[in-house]
């Protein structure tokens, strides 16, 4: 985990009369929105044990450090290692049950509802890959905030902070320069988590061809 | 020295000129009305700088007392010298002297100006 003090003590040269704790609250925003754009903050969750009669199960409550993050979206769920299939939303109708529920459906964010609901108890068999934000109380960052995002993290608070109307930091085109490298790298790291940062070739020529 | 509200009084008196505890021109009483009246000002420029004492739905300004003047200066010493500035020319102009009040308008623009820019 890496401290806050990081990027606030960047801050401190480029904004000259800022109110410390304005600072540090966008400094939060701006790492918000980066995870929750990238989904670049993943963890699996589970194996849990799925009660008889409870399709519910919210997330939050399973998390590592519930403390520190909370779940922003679930990216998949899986049944006794077997992939369920996520649906968009409620299915109409009533509840059905089954031993095995084979879909689920997330509502709210952060509660994954396992359709149809499971009739009976299935020891350590749900597991879950879920996506993390920190919290708005965050003290602390994930160390890869340091290792690979501190420079677009440091744009992302400096574009906000230079956006500030009548502060003496107060620099619009500034805020655009930093803004444009902030979204700029939300979009690389949002490539990378989705090619697992792969960057050599993955291509290879078709053996038919050959 | 940690800075308090007794001491932002002390650093306009220098300002002032009015430093004879034995015959001040002013009473404490009227720099409190001073910098009461600073501070709702910088809550109006600078709402950010009572950050901490939102509440609810609003920031909360502080309001100096008689009995408060010894408190520490609850906000970053870098908005400090702006209300003693504040504070200097608002009582200079209660003089009614013509050389007076260019200095009272140096003073109070001096405030503004140092909170929102360089």
């Amino acid at each position: 985990m890496v401290a806050l003090s990081a990027w606030l003590k960047d801050a401190l040269v480029a904004t000259p009369g800022a109110t410390r704790a304005v600072v540090k609250r966008e400094l939060i925003n701006t790492a918000r929105e980066f995870y929750r754009e990238t989904t670049a903050l993943r963890e699996f969750v589970g194996p849990l044990t799925v009660a008889a009669d409870d399709e519910t199960y919210d997330m939050n409550t399973y998390i590592s450090t519930p403390s520190s993050y909370e779940v922003v979206t679930v990216l998949s769920a899986s049944l006794n290692q077997i992939p369920l299939v996520r649906l968009p939303d409620r299915p109409h109708g009533p509840y059905s049950e089954s031993e095995t529920p084979n879909q689920y459906f997330v509502l709210p964010a952060s509660v994954v509802n396992l359709w149809p609901r499971p009739m009976s108890q299935l020891d350590d068999s749900l597991t879950v890959h879920v996506a993390l934000i920190p919290k708005e109380s965050v003290t602390t960052l994930p160390d890869d905030a340091a290792l690979l995002y501190y420079d677009a993290l440091r744009d992302g608070l400096m574009g906000r902070m230079h956006g500030h109307p009548t502060k003496p930091y107060t620099n619009p085109i500034l805020a655009q320069y930093h803004l444009r490298r902030f979204w700029n790298a939300i979009g690389k790291a949002r490539a990378a988590v989705k090619t697992a940062d792969a960057r050599g070739l993955s291509w290879r020529f078709p053996g038919f061809g050959k | 020295m940690a800075k308090t509200w007794q001491t932002l009084v002390d650093e306009a008196r220098e300002i002032l000129q009015d430093t004879d505890s034995d015959s001040y021109r002013l009473q404490d009483s009227a720099f409190i009305n001073f910098m009461n009246r600073g501070l709702q000002a910088m809550a109006t420029v600078r709402p950010d700088v009572f950050w901490d004492t939102f509440a609810t739905d609003n920031i909360v300004v502080p309001e100096v007392t008689d009995g408060t003047l010894g408190d520490a200066f609850p906000f970053d010493v870098t908005f400090y010298h702006p209300l003693v500035h504040y504070v200097a020319g608002a009582a200079e102009i209660l003089d009614d002297e013509f050389t007076t009040d260019g200095r009272a308008m140096a003073l109070l623009n001096t405030f503004k100006q140092t909170l929102v820019s360089i």
